[in-house]
């Protein structure tokens, strides 16, 4: 930190080697812990057994099948959730009195865990694409909500007065200021809820289900497979990044103006 | 003939039982062509009466009229440009040129748009965002983002004080311009006496809270290379700024 409060600035050289060291620091951990028989390795394989058997999920096991099954039901119950969340959220940060309207709802749902929603989901849905889907849509669907209204309920007032002084009516400053405004908040929003949605997929699978990469992992564990176990969570851990990685390039794309008008909107 | 009339406006603002008289009783009238200006100390209302003519805010008593109209909300006939430029910083500038335009889905929007580029002297600048120009050339959009409507009045709150003094110079130059070439009237509130001065067909000065007008000038035109004139008319203003 700077005297002055503002954040330190990096090279983009200094960032990436910061970047590289956090995270040969863990495998250096990783590796003494296991090459080293600290612990055993029936709780820890080494990294070079974890990265054959990653190649081996891939190549002689199908893991790909399952890969593609999550990531179906991740995004099933995402797109469903932005659908019904965003045009809610729009509104409510608009419109205060849906706001109210929706208040209790939401800041209730937000407080019951997921977890809860399952034995619920299967009871409704049996074991099945329909109850994954329902899970993940439950799970998101209030923060979609809350994070939209505040991306809506945000937009200066001064780029709405700039709208009125045009004549714009209400559809016209939420489609032409509103909601050109927000996006690149909602976009953020979406890249954290995602990385929540991809966890709840997950664990859908590990309790209940018979395909996808938390099925894999509890099957795993069923039969003491802990390189299995270690495999998969990189598995997962990486393809949550990948997909983390492709929400940040997108904004860059899709919001050339935001990063730069960020410190000063007006 | 009169465009705009101001009859006996007042404005007070109530915060917790206290109120404050910000406008007291202003009257005034613009006509058709010319460019009127309200001066006045820094604090003393000129943003909330620009609010009120804007249809921005709304008045505690009096009227106001364009034409014979009554103003009650943003009017379609007066273009608003405000202290800071307001562009819409995810829209490009010819984008945000073409921003009332589209609104009122009118034909032919890439030429009007380009014809007002062209009057603020923005070629070649048209695919950029907000962001990469300077100040001065921000408010260059935001003049032609406001006259691609064609509107019967533009109204500007203090749009260049926060430009430096040369840059500010070259934006009278282009107000003149557009004056010139358009015939465009104007109602246009600064605190900068040889803002006034220079840009005025007739200047109006506020008083302190609670403001009034309290002097009316007629500025004319062939004023405009007699220095000694200019001097005088500014040093008559300063004094009653400065005894208000």
């Amino acid at each position: 930190m700077k005297k002055n409060g503002q954040n330190l600035e990096l090279t983009k050289r200094k960032y990436l080697i910061f970047v590289l060291s956090g995270t040969l620091l863990i495998i250096l951990v990783w590796a003494i812990l296991s090459y080293l028989r600290i612990v055993s390795p029936i709780f820890l394989s080494t990294p070079t057994e974890t990265l054959k058997n990653i190649y081996n999920l891939f190549i002689n096991d199908d893991i790909l099948k399952d890969v593609f099954v999550s990531i179906v039901r991740v995004v099933s119950g995402f797109v469903l959730a932005l659908m019904v969340g965003l045009p809610l959220g729009i509104f409510c940060g608009v419109f205060k009195k849906i706001e109210a309207f929706l208040e209790t709802n939401i800041s209730f749902l937000r407080y019951i865990p997921v977890a809860a929603f399952i034995p619920l989901a299967i009871l409704w849905f049996g074991v099945s694409e329909a109850e994954k889907t329902f899970l993940i849509f439950i799970g998101v669907l209030p923060y979609v909500i809350l994070y939209t209204s505040v991306a809506a309920a945000n937009v200066e007032k001064e780029y709405i007065e700039v709208g009125k002084t045009f004549g714009a009516n209400d559809w016209q400053l939420l489609k032409k200021i509103i909601l050109p405004r927000a996006l690149p908040n909602i976009w953020d929003m979406a890249r954290i809820e995602m990385g929540g949605a991809w966890a709840l997929v997950i664990l859908a699978e590990i309790i209940a289900s018979n395909s996808g990469l938390g099925y894999r992992l509890i099957l795993a564990q069923r039969f003491l497979h802990t390189t299995d176990i270690f495999a998969l969570i990189i598995i997962i851990g990486s393809i949550g990044f990948i997909i983390d990685q492709l929400f940040k390039l997108g904004y860059f794309y899709m919001f050339p103006w935001a990063e730069k008008s960020k410190v000063k909107t007006i | 003939m009169k465009l705009i009339k101001v009859e006996h406006i007042s404005k007070n603002f109530v915060n917790n039982s206290m109120t404050l008289e910000v406008l007291g009783d202003i009257n005034f009238e613009v006509e058709k062509g010319e460019t009127s200006i309200i001066l006045g100390p820094s604090g003393c209302g000129k943003t909330t009466l620009f609010n009120i003519i804007a249809g921005l805010t709304s008045t505690t008593k009096g009227k106001m009229f364009f034409e014979n109209e009554e103003i009650l909300s943003p009017y379609k006939k007066i273009g608003v440009i405000f202290q800071e430029t307001r562009l819409f910083p995810w829209l490009k500038i010819k984008e945000n040129i073409a921003f009332g335009l589209k609104l009122k889905k009118i034909t032919d929007q890439d030429k009007i748009t380009a014809k007002y580029i062209d009057i603020v002297g923005l070629k070649g600048f048209e695919n950029l965002y907000p962001h990469e120009l300077s100040g001065g050339m921000k408010q260059r959009v935001a003049i032609a983002r406001t006259l691609a409507v064609e509107p019967e009045i533009i109204l500007m709150d203090e749009p260049f004080s926060a430009l430096d003094p040369k840059t500010r110079k070259k934006m009278h130059e282009l107000i003149w311009e557009i004056r010139e070439k358009l015939g465009t009237t104007i109602l246009f509130i600064t605190h900068n006496i040889k803002e006034a001065v220079f840009l005025a067909n007739k200047i109006y000065i506020l008083s302190a809270l609670p403001a009034e007008i309290i002097k009316e000038f007629e500025i004319q035109k062939y004023w405009r290379n007699d220095k000694n004139k200019i001097a005088e008319i500014e040093n008559q203003i300063t004094k009653i700024i400065t005894e208000a």
